[in-house]
């Protein structure tokens, strides 16, 4: 059975502290429960949550859906957005993680990859010698999320295929993010059906409330 | 709520949010809870629209309200009227009968939360999610499977006979329930009419037909390019219906088409290189039972359960025709109608399987073979009356039908058998679905006795066997069932004894 593996990268710096934590945790959670609804999801998707701050951190290697327990992201008070040491150990992960095809077994599909970042990488002579890395990393589609007014969608432009920004910080507007996620992995998962109207991901989504 | 009037004319309340979303629908409910209101999300070109108006209006009345609609209506949820939404192409379809929601959900209290969710037709196709998630009470038997795939069989019989294809037949688009062996076809504004609406989506993977794979690369108008058509549903209805009565996909064995890139060999396998895991004379592509989960043990394994032997020998030839003959030559594939008839005429060679634990409840009884449980081996224990129906062709000659009815204690016969012209769809008259005969095992003999049937003769000795008269089930017996056209004589072997 191939799998699909699915990582979600999230900024975890300081300013992510209080409400916004707080709802990319519930939005992880409906996430997972979303996509457990779904059958062929629950056949194949593999979903792995790595943090960004000051450090970098897999909080959930790579699990199948069925038995994966999301974990609650904590903030520290304050600290720097190391985005780029966080895309070189993604993409350094991702080689380890994913199966590839050989003569005798079926390799996994090509993962899928959502960064979630509410600022501006910190650590820039690293984020540049990182972009080649992850845009070779084999993934199937890239998409960042620059959440909130200081989010600088430049950045995630650099290496995302797609990006959406959102306005506010709140648990509506992520919650829409995740929503669109879970359609995004299913759409993943079908990804066979080329001519599908879901499986185009749009450019850019704004959220206004 | 917003109030709105529909095309036909009708007012109706819509509440303001969806309540569910599908992947070019948003779907509304709609005051009184008989109908949810499905709005497109993209704005329809003019075809779209004509074709909707077609389905509401041309066709529905043509399926829907025409002859036996009653028993078709059950199997689509066929859009009764269209309305403009928010600016928005919106069509008007039944709500869900409550059956195809889950009543009990997965296993440990529901764990994934689909109590209440659509019946979706995925959960059944797969051993491992029957077996991992699904609650018990939501499992069904193995002949629950074969009535399921009867029907979707019926439904696309009679949308290609009314000149409709449905270009996108997955186990997504089928909801299904097993407690009644039920399915019906959901989603079907895509209908293709060949030459006037084209189809929108290539369809779902694992359904696609080779060719359609094959050649889904080509720009949308160049003329190598081909397109979902009947054919193409004549492949996805054999999937499905495999999926259904195996719980493995007829495709996916152990063969890698390419090492490098896995889009490319998915592609190659349901595409060009596509190779049925059974193929008798090329066994590259059988499935890596080291590879699969307990959960899924033995049905992924096509060793262990062959199609041979657990679907019987008329559904076997149809998959022989379907993924040899017709996987890369589309007008060999078997259609809807015979499949329809496979299905029911299985029905008649089905014996219990005594383990009442056993998820078959019933299973294929091959002649000449053996009489056990495929699944879980237990040995049927009774012996097996086996009627071997021959038909009248010219003068008094009978030929042989290669069909065949296994005996049970209390097997009921219908009318409708009696003859080789009648069967049981939407069609059937009432007054065939009558009962012609019962069987019963009096001590160590097997007795048929006559319920209605007013022209039934021993062919042995040309004596009349009325209704209400008794007659034995011996090796070697023959008894005519009818004399109207095409009648059936049934030639008796007494099996398992």
């Amino acid at each position: 059975m191939r799998r699909l593996p699915v990582y979600l990268l999230v900024d975890t710096s300081g300013s992510m502290r209080g409400e916004p934590i707080e709802a990319v945790n519930n939005g992880i959670k409906s996430l997972i429960a979303t996509l457990r609804q779904d059958p062929q999801a629950l056949e194949s998707v593999y979903m792995s949550i790595i943090t960004f701050d000051a450090q970098v951190k897999a909080v959930c290697e790579l699990t199948p859906l069925e038995s994966f327990n999301p974990p609650s992201i904590t903030t520290p008070d304050s600290g720097p957005t190391h985005l780029g040491e966080a895309i070189r150990i993604v993409a350094e992960t991702v080689k380890s993680d994913v199966r590839k095809s050989s003569d005798t077994q079926k390799g996994d599909w090509a993962p899928m990859l959502f960064v979630l970042s509410d600022g501006k990488a910190s650590d820039l002579q690293a984020f540049k010698e990182a972009i080649p890395l992850i845009r070779a990393a084999g993934f199937a589609s890239i998409v960042g999320l620059a959440a909130g007014p200081k989010a600088n969608p430049t950045d995630l432009k650099a290496f995302c295929d797609h990006v959406a920004t959102m306005e506010t910080m709140d648990s509506q507007s992520f919650s829409k993010f995740f929503q669109w996620v879970s359609e995004a992995i299913n759409s993943g998962n079908q990804r066979a059906d080329t001519k599908s109207p879901s499986s185009a991901l749009p450019d850019e989504i704004n959220f206004e409330f | 709520m917003q109030n709105l009037v529909t095309d036909r004319g009708v007012s109706i309340s819509v509440e303001d949010e969806p309540f569910a979303s599908g992947t070019m629908k948003d779907v509304y409910r709609i005051e009184g809870g008989r109908d949810v209101l499905a709005v497109f999300r993209e704005p329809l070109n003019a075809q779209g629209t004509d074709r909707l108006k077609a389905l509401v209006d041309t066709y529905r009345t043509r399926i829907v309200d025409g002859a036996g609609g009653n028993e078709l209506s059950a199997l689509y949820r066929w859009p009764s009227d269209t309305a403009t939404f928010n600016g928005k192409s919106a069509v008007v379809v039944p709500m869900f009968e409550h059956k195809y929601l889950f009543a009990h959900g997965s296993v440990d209290n529901d764990k994934l939360s689909i109590r209440g969710k659509e019946k979706q037709g995925k959960w059944f196709t797969s051993a491992y999610h029957r077996n991992t998630y699904l609650h018990p009470n939501e499992h069904g038997k193995w002949t629950d499977a074969l009535s399921i795939c009867r029907r979707l069989s019926q439904a696309v019989r009679r949308l290609h006979a009314g000149g409709l294809a449905h270009s996108d037949l997955s186990y997504r688009n089928v909801l299904v329930d097993p407690g009644s062996g039920t399915a019906c076809l959901i989603d079907i504004d895509g209908l293709v009419v060949p030459g006037k609406f084209a189809p929108d989506v290539t369809g779902t993977p694992d359904f696609i037909a080779p060719e359609v794979v094959r050649t889904r690369d080509l720009d949308i108008d160049d003329p190598e390019r081909i397109h979902p058509s009947m054919e193409t549903d004549r492949h996805a209805l054999a999937v499905l219906i495999y999926l259904y009565l195996t719980g493995r996909h007829p495709l996916r064995g152990r063969k890698i088409h390419n090492a490098h890139d896995a889009d490319v060999d998915e592609s190659l396998a349901m595409g060009e290189a596509a190779l049925w895991i059974e193929h008798p004379d090329d066994p590259s592509n059988r499935t890596d039972s080291e590879d699969a989960r307990p959960a899924e043990l033995p049905w992924v394994d096509e060793r262990q359960l062959p199609c041979s032997a657990l679907c019987g020998p008329l559904l076997d030839a149809l998959f022989k025709r379907a993924f040899v003959d017709g996987l890369h030559t589309p007008h060999n594939r078997p259609t809807a109608e015979e499949w329809e008839r496979a299905l029911v005429l299985t029905r008649d060679l089905l014996i219990p399987c005594l383990n009442e634990e056993c998820f078959m409840g019933h299973y294929v009884f091959l002649n000449g073979e053996h009489t056990h449980c495929p699944l879980c081996n237990n040995q049927y224990e009774y012996s097996i009356p086996v009627l071997n129906f021959y038909t009248k062709r010219t003068g008094g000659s009978f030929r042989p039908e290669g069909h065949s009815m296994a005996i049970v204690n209390q097997k009921e016969m219908y009318v409708w058998q009696a003859d080789r012209f009648s069967f049981d769809n939407e069609r059937l008259e009432d007054e065939k679905k009558a009962v012609l005969a019962r069987i019963e095992r009096q001590g160590d003999n097997w007795v048929l006795i006559n319920v209605s049937g007013d022209q039934m003769v021993d062919a042995t000795t040309s004596q009349a066997v009325a209704p209400g008269d008794h007659f034995t089930l011996a090796d070697g017996a023959k008894l005519l069932l009818s004399k109207v056209d095409g009648c059936r004589l049934a030639y008796v072997q007494i099996a398992n004894s």
